[in-house]
């Protein structure tokens, strides 16, 4: 066994299907842990302002008034200030979640269903498949996964589909690992024997037989990816390689308030502020199920 | 393990074969290539097919791939469009500066992550243990970039104890040999370089170094806790060997492994953040230098940039992997 799999074994390594559980049952697993039902609330919060944004926003998040620059917070009309263009910052923080929340749980979403059928396949189908498969996953792996979205939008230019797209090829590997070890598991046992027994055929064993019984370990595995990939989104977007200006994004609103510290450094540290409890928040998430499930491995930052 | 140590270097340059063809494809394949985007900002028609033939961008793929390996086997990875110079030497001035920062963030993280993780493990179920992991996830949710800024906002704003840009003041200049700093200094008999070095890298450092520890301050934990449970353990405590012996022979030892995968593992996001900490710092280091090129669309540095970064990353993991024997001599002989 080498260390990475002891590694992951320490944090639960992989296991059965989840239980289903009742909705009371939910709620009284939250009222023992506080943090975790609070991270609940901050996330589904911090999307439903983001979603509501044009209507909650006082002003249009690229509108200027030019005789109002750098407004300081509580400021009549404008409660957290302006910035140097004039801009309201709180439309600009109501609206600036959205890239971020958009690219992290579409990248995820990607990132699993081609990681489910490349672990899938390589776990269950062996052989060359599986000697191809891993190998591709260990060169994407090769690079400190940030620097490989990085050239990828490098390459094929900064705007949101590019992003998404950089960030889920990045995080396959992940999940392909993940679904295939898993796979493997799963072949070995009985149900799957009998399957070829009654003669199902191979894609309806994978799709139909062993499937179902990895959906709950990759989701856990999901949440915790997510709060990666928002951090890579804001990483990314602090670069200048993310959303473009005007448009708000909270990782290009720190860097524009970064020229600005040493004025008004709310500018700067507010959005960073958002990105930093949207990412706790989902980390928290993460760590719960992981716990409740006893599936998954860390995610690595 | 020596035969494990043969595959593992007999499947090193097989591997590094596959990211330099990754990272060429990524660049040249891809919509918005290399070519277009040169000359797209030129002028005139004339300099347009000069530059196209001085890259060689008006050969086919497979030849420019050719040359591009052919150029890279003799540590030619071609030269800067923007400054003129070599990629080689300028990864030889700006990698020796990311280094210096990833391993002195390394050592922070390895401190603050072993300690805290021990603490959290050995105060199981307190306070202590909550307050502990409750810090160490917030500390890996927090955006690289936003810690560094507010770094420069307390130490640097605030305080003004420590710069907030830059690798060395202006007024400080020499003859670097190596480009490390430390060793420079030696060599050169310079000691006064050392100090205003190391305040320029401080920041820098704390800013991945806290990033990265929260996940080595989990990993640590869960180790010893699973370690300190073993029967093996409660025997040696049985035969009256005393708690300090138990705690480095046993439970140190057997807890290990897991704790340098993850610290070699790190090593890759320690450099992923460094790329970032050079950005907010103005840190002159081959991740800024790639993120600059990028903006100038000068392609052969990112190439060269990316391909360093990616060997290193290589090369530390199959150290990482090779340290396990030296840890656990089971390992030795499988």
């Amino acid at each position: 066994m080498t260390g990475l799999d002891r590694a992951a074994s320490l944090t639960g390594g992989q296991a059965g299907r989840p239980r289903p559980i009742g909705l009371s049952a939910v709620f009284r697993h939250l009222a023992r842990r506080p943090v975790v039902a609070l991270s609940w609330v901050v996330v589904l919060a911090v999307m439903l302002v983001s979603l509501l944004a044009p209507w909650l926003a006082p002003f249009g998040p690229t509108d200027q008034a030019t005789t109002d620059r750098m407004l300081p917070m509580g400021s009549d009309a404008f409660v957290m200030g302006t910035d140097q263009f004039g801009r309201d910052q709180l439309s600009r923080l109501l609206w600036g979640g959205r890239p971020l929340i958009v690219i992290s749980l579409v990248s995820v979403a990607i990132a699993i269903a081609v990681g489910f059928v490349i672990g899938l396949c390589a776990g269950y189908l062996r052989g060359w498949i599986d000697m191809v498969l891993m190998r591709v996953m260990d060169v994407i792996l090769s690079f400190p996964l940030i620097l490989f979205a990085i050239v990828i939008v490098a390459a094929l230019g900064p705007n949101l589909i590019n992003v998404i797209i950089a960030i889920a090829l990045s995080q396959i590997p992940v999940f392909a690992r993940l679904v295939r070890a898993l796979t493997v598991g799963e072949t070995a046992k009985e149900y799957v024997l009998a399957g070829k027994a009654v003669g199902f055929s191979t894609p309806r064993i994978m799709l139909s037989e062993i499937a179902p019984n990895l959906v709950g370990p990759v989701i856990v595995q999901g949440t915790s990816v997510i709060a990666v990939a928002a951090l890579y989104s804001a990483a990314l977007s602090y670069l200048g390689l993310g959303i473009q200006p005007p448009e708000p994004d909270w990782g290009y609103m720190v860097k524009e308030g970064q020229q600005l510290l040493f004025f008004a450094p709310s500018l700067a540290l507010v959005p960073g502020i958002c990105i930093a409890v949207f990412v706790t928040a989902w980390n928290f998430i993460g760590d719960d199920l992981r716990d409740l499930f006893a599936a998954g491995g860390e995610t690595m930052p | 393990m020596t035969s494990e140590l043969i595959r593992r270097l007999a499947v090193l340059p097989l591997l590094l074969w596959a990211v330099v063809t990754l990272v060429f494809v990524l660049l040249r394949i891809l919509p918005g290539d290399a070519a277009t985007m040169l000359t797209a900002q030129v002028a005139s028609q004339e300099v347009r097919d000069r530059i196209v033939i001085e890259l060689g961008l008006d050969q086919s793929l497979w030849q420019q791939y050719l040359i591009y390996l052919g150029d890279l086997l003799r540590l030619d990875a071609g030269v800067s469009y923007i400054s003129g110079r070599s990629v080689t030497s300028l990864i030889y001035t700006t990698l020796p500066v990311t280094i210096e920062l990833a391993v002195a963030a390394a050592l922070i993280m390895a401190a603050l992550g072993l300690t805290s993780g021990m603490l959290a493990a050995a105060f199981r179920g307190s306070w202590i243990d909550t307050a502990v992991r409750f810090v160490a996830t917030v500390l890996f949710s927090v955006p690289w970039f936003w810690l560094g800024i507010v770094l420069i906002l307390v130490f640097s704003v605030q305080l003004g104890w420590l710069p907030s840009f830059g690798r060395m003041p202006p007024s400080v200049i020499y003859d670097p040999v190596t480009n490390f700093v430390l060793i420079d200094a030696i060599l050169l008999g310079q000691p006064q370089l050392i100090w205003p070095w190391l305040q320029h890298l401080i920041l820098p450092a704390l800013t991945v170094g806290l990033t990265t520890a929260g996940f080595v301050t989990r990993i640590t934990r869960a180790s010893f806790l699973e370690v300190m449970v073993e029967d093996f353990v409660r025997t040696a405590r049985m035969k009256g060997m005393s708690g300090s012996r138990v705690f480095w022979r046993h439970i140190c030892r057997n807890a290990a492994l897991p704790i340098v995968t993850i610290v070699g593992l790190m090593f890759g996001a320690m450099l992923g953040g460094s790329v970032i900490a050079e950005v907010v710092f103005a840190y002159p280091g081959i991740g800024r230098m790639m993120v600059d090129a990028i903006f100038q669309r000068d392609y052969s540095v990112v190439q060269g940039a990316a391909l360093v970064i990616a060997c290193l990353y290589i090369l530390v993991n199959l150290a990482t992997d090779l340290s396990y024997a030296l840890i656990d001599p089971r390992l030795r002989t499988a």
